[in-house]
């Protein structure tokens, strides 16, 4: 098989059965291209830290470099449309059939069963996220605050931003492309 | 319309580091808030869905909500939207890392970025868990899940599918379960 057909066929594995979003499906794209490139385990983990850095879907980011490192921009192209159409399919059938059927007493209660699950999702997502924004080595403002705050375990600039996004959205309903936007500008600031 | 759903979900795909699940909070303000196309109720099952099926949970949020606002080319729409700015950004990345790379403000920004997301992941727990925990069966599934997830490492499609199968048998069995099991 030529690189392109090896890229669709493994993203469209990996769209079709990434379940949990994101990172899961970030093991699963290196799992997968090891068997086909010879990307070393190093250069992915810098396209992994990259793509979650960069804005975007971090599967999608992840699947758009990898091609792009494989085969160029056209390898791009199929390894991002790949990851994205088993998606595109169920989500469709999906839709339409939740129209129709929600009021069954089985979608019902396969929503009430499924909710919850949700919450745990996104739970163990803000931990996977959390610590590593909170205790990155290159310190927000390390040229400005003082020395004492250097030995703490957490960037104390990068705790208050995560509460103060937090706050200001949740709280008091800001909005969150603003906030995200005066964030970014405080961080380009203080640098790193 | 198309060009509200293409608006809405470029925006959501430019601006938000942490992926989907950071989306959560900027796609319930500009759905339930600002263009008033779904309630919170509805919103939460959107949510359900998109993360308890495979794939990137930001293209099924956009497949599902450009299907129900505007059938198969709303879909098409909204997902190319949200795929768009990732894959223009990376492009760009991967041709010019070397220049930006080292550069401090660059990297402050990301770093501040990553720390807004988190907060932002925050907010998603706090409004989906108003939302989807009203009563004690939710909250101990809630609890449950996180716990199979997280400390367990339990793969989530199975996690998804027990939880999914318990709803349907209890859902058949007994009348009325909007709420609470």
């Amino acid at each position: 098989m030529g690189i392109y057909s090896h890229l669709v066929w493994a993203f469209l594995k990996i769209g079709a059965l990434g379940f949990g979003g994101g990172l899961a499906i970030v093991s699963l794209i290196r799992d997968s291209i090891m068997k086909f490139t010879d990307m070393s385990a190093e250069t992915f983990a810098n396209i992994v830290a990259i793509a979650q850095v960069t804005p975007g879907p971090v599967a999608i980011n992840t699947a758009t470099y990898v091609g792009y490192k494989t085969a160029g921009v056209l390898g791009s192209a199929a390894a991002t449309f790949s990851v994205a159409i088993p998606s595109f399919i169920m989500i469709t059938i999906i839709a339409s059939m939740t129209e129709k059927y929600k009021n069954s007493r089985a979608v019902k209660g396969a929503f009430a069963g499924v909710r919850p699950v949700t919450v745990g999702m996104i739970g163990s997502a803000l931990i996977t996220l959390t610590i590593p924004a909170i205790t990155s080595a290159d310190r927000l403002g390390a040229s400005f605050i003082p020395e004492s705050l250097e030995s703490l375990p957490v960037d104390p600039v990068a705790c208050l931003i995560c509460i103060a996004t937090a706050v200001l959205v949740g709280k008091y309903k800001k909005s969150p492309f603003v906030i995200l936007i005066i964030m970014g500008a405080i961080g380009a600031v203080l640098g790193v | 319309m198309l060009l509200e759903l293409f608006v809405v979900f470029f925006k959501l795909g430019a601006f938000t580091i942490g992926g989907g699940i950071a989306m959560i909070p900027i796609l319930r303000t500009a759905m339930v808030e600002d263009k008033k196309w779904f309630t919170d109720d509805e919103m939460v099952d959107i949510i359900a869905i998109c993360q308890g099926l495979p794939g990137v949970i930001a293209v099924n949020m956009a497949t599902y909500v450009g299907f129900r606002k505007r059938g198969f080319l709303g879909s098409l729409v909204a997902t190319f939207g949200v795929i768009l700015p990732s894959f223009v950004t990376i492009l760009v990345i991967a041709n010019c890392l070397d220049a930006i790379g080292g550069s401090g403000i660059i990297m402050g920004v990301m770093a501040a970025l990553r720390a807004a997301a988190a907060g932002l992941v925050a907010v998603s727990v706090w409004q989906v868990g108003c939302k989807a925990v009203n009563g004690p069966w939710s909250a101990a599934a809630a609890a449950a899940s996180f716990v199979l997830i997280d400390a367990f490492k339990i793969n989530v499609a199975l996690v998804v599918l027990a939880f999914l199968a318990i709803g349907v048998v209890i859902g058949i069995k007994k009348e009325g379960t909007d709420g609470d099991l």
